[in-house]
């Protein structure tokens, strides 16, 4: 007993430290998913074939490789032509266009559920299209895209542990350092478990409370 | 072009890892399927503990990483016994994951099957076991169909974590390789695209799935 007691004193704070990390590059990263996956959506949704493939190539390669390889890739690529870029970078960059490949096919999918006719009588009335999909398109999606959203940004949560192997100093990366402190792998691994479900527990509470506020707003 | 002649030089060892990562994720479906069976019958039976526990188990292997999960689970099976070997702890790891995931797919699958069937089955006086063998089960089946095919692409796409246990499958070829050849990139792109061939093809048989399915309602 007093031998936990001690392990949990030096692991404890590295973990609160790795939990800190998670979550600004989990924040990151989805910042930059939501970006580029409105992005890709849009792209997905425009009449401008060029641009049509470009984001189906895209989608296409980030979902059917797994991310475990991307972020090998990331990491190794940069270096060979010459640029340093740190980890924790290329580990937000990655995680964040990893994502926005999801978040593109959730929001096309989004936008493909209200139906053709609402955007063919917006250019009917010669609304611009910027306006057509700010004022048209977006409060309607806003409500269904959610749910399956935030599922999205769990699972990027759960992914950003992927990044201690590129040697990001996140939750699983610091586990592993206490381990090698305190010698006691199953308790420490299994506090960085219950550290990720509370984690994950807040962001389904928080993105209920916006699913109540949105069809508040649809209805 | 010197990396293409690497990649081509170490080819075999290459598809002997695809082998591995293949059959791992064969081997993780098949037994992922049955935990999720059982963990989906646990939840049909009225016992409020039991539902519990499987809630609980299901949360924790949806909200925790897998990475971590595949920790756990490697000092835990360390702890038991020194000499399990690594493909049954990857197997273990894989599945017990990927039936959290199972379960929440038949749960679908049987809300999917309508109300009448459950209760044509009891005015015939079926029991209940026989009941969800031969009446609601072969439904469900048929229904999630497409969603095991893509759990299926899940389970390959998650299985390079496996590297972190030393299970040499393909991710863990490369990265020896690399340490071999000092040269990283094109295996690493090799193996992506190994990657990419085969979620690809199991996409479009997903899709394939899905039409037939919406064909025959």
């Amino acid at each position: 007993m007093d031998n936990l007691g001690h392990v949990a004193e030096i692991a404890v704070p590295m973990l609160l430290q790795g939990l800190g990390n998670t979550v600004i590059i989990s924040l990151a990263a989805i910042a930059i998913s939501i970006v580029l996956g409105i992005l890709l959506g849009l792209m997905r949704i425009c009449s401008i074939k060029a641009f049509n493939k470009t984001a189906g190539i895209y989608i296409k390669i980030f979902r059917c490789t797994p991310f475990m390889v991307q972020v090998y890739l990331a990491y190794y690529l940069p270096p060979s032509f010459g640029l340093k870029i740190p980890a924790m970078a290329v580990g937000i960059g990655i995680l964040g266009m990893y994502t926005a490949a999801y978040v593109a096919v959730i929001f096309e999918s989004g936008i493909k559920s209200i139906g053709k006719g609402q955007r063919e009588a917006a250019y009917a009335m010669n609304i611009p299209w910027f306006k057509m999909v700010k004022r048209i398109l977006f409060p309607q999606i806003y409500g269904i895209i959610l749910p399956p959203l935030t599922g999205q940004f769990l699972q990027t949560v759960k992914d950003s542990s992927v990044l201690s192997v590129i040697t990001v100093a996140e939750l699983t990366m610091m586990t592993n350092k206490a381990i090698g402190i305190t010698f006691s792998p199953l308790g420490v691994y299994l506090c960085a478990g219950v550290f990720y479900w509370l984690l994950n527990i807040c962001i389904e509470i928080l993105s209920k409370i916006c699913e109540k506020k949105a069809f508040k707003f649809s209805m | 072009m010197e990396g293409f002649k690497l990649v081509i030089e170490y080819m075999p060892y290459l598809m002997q890892g695809l082998m591995y990562t293949v059959l791992v994720s064969i081997c993780a479906i098949v037994i992922a399927l049955c935990v999720g069976v059982i963990l989906s019958l646990l939840r049909l039976t009225g016992n409020g503990f039991i539902k519990a526990a499987v809630n609980v188990y299901i949360s924790f292997v949806r909200g925790t990483p897998l990475l971590v999960q595949i920790f756990i689970i490697f000092y835990a099976l360390a702890m038991i016994g020194p000499n399990i070997p690594a493909f049954a702890t990857g197997v273990i790891a894989l599945s017990l994951n990927s039936g959290g995931f199972m379960a929440e797919i038949i749960r679908g699958g049987l809300t999917a099957v309508p109300k009448g069937q459950y209760e044509a089955a009891q005015a015939l006086g079926m029991s209940r076991g026989k009941m969800l063998t031969r009446i609601i089960f072969p439904q469900v089946f048929r229904i999630i169909i497409p969603q095991l095919t893509s759990e299926f692409i899940n389970v390959i796409k998650i299985s390079p974590m496996l590297s972190v246990i030393s299970i040499v499958e393909l991710t863990r070829t490369a990265q020896r390789l690399y340490k071999q050849t000092y040269e990283p990139i094109p295996f690493f792109i090799a193996i992506a695209i190994f990657y990419f061939i085969i979620c690809a093809l199991l996409e479009e048989i997903v899709k394939r799935q899905e039409k037939r399915k919406k064909i025959l309602g």
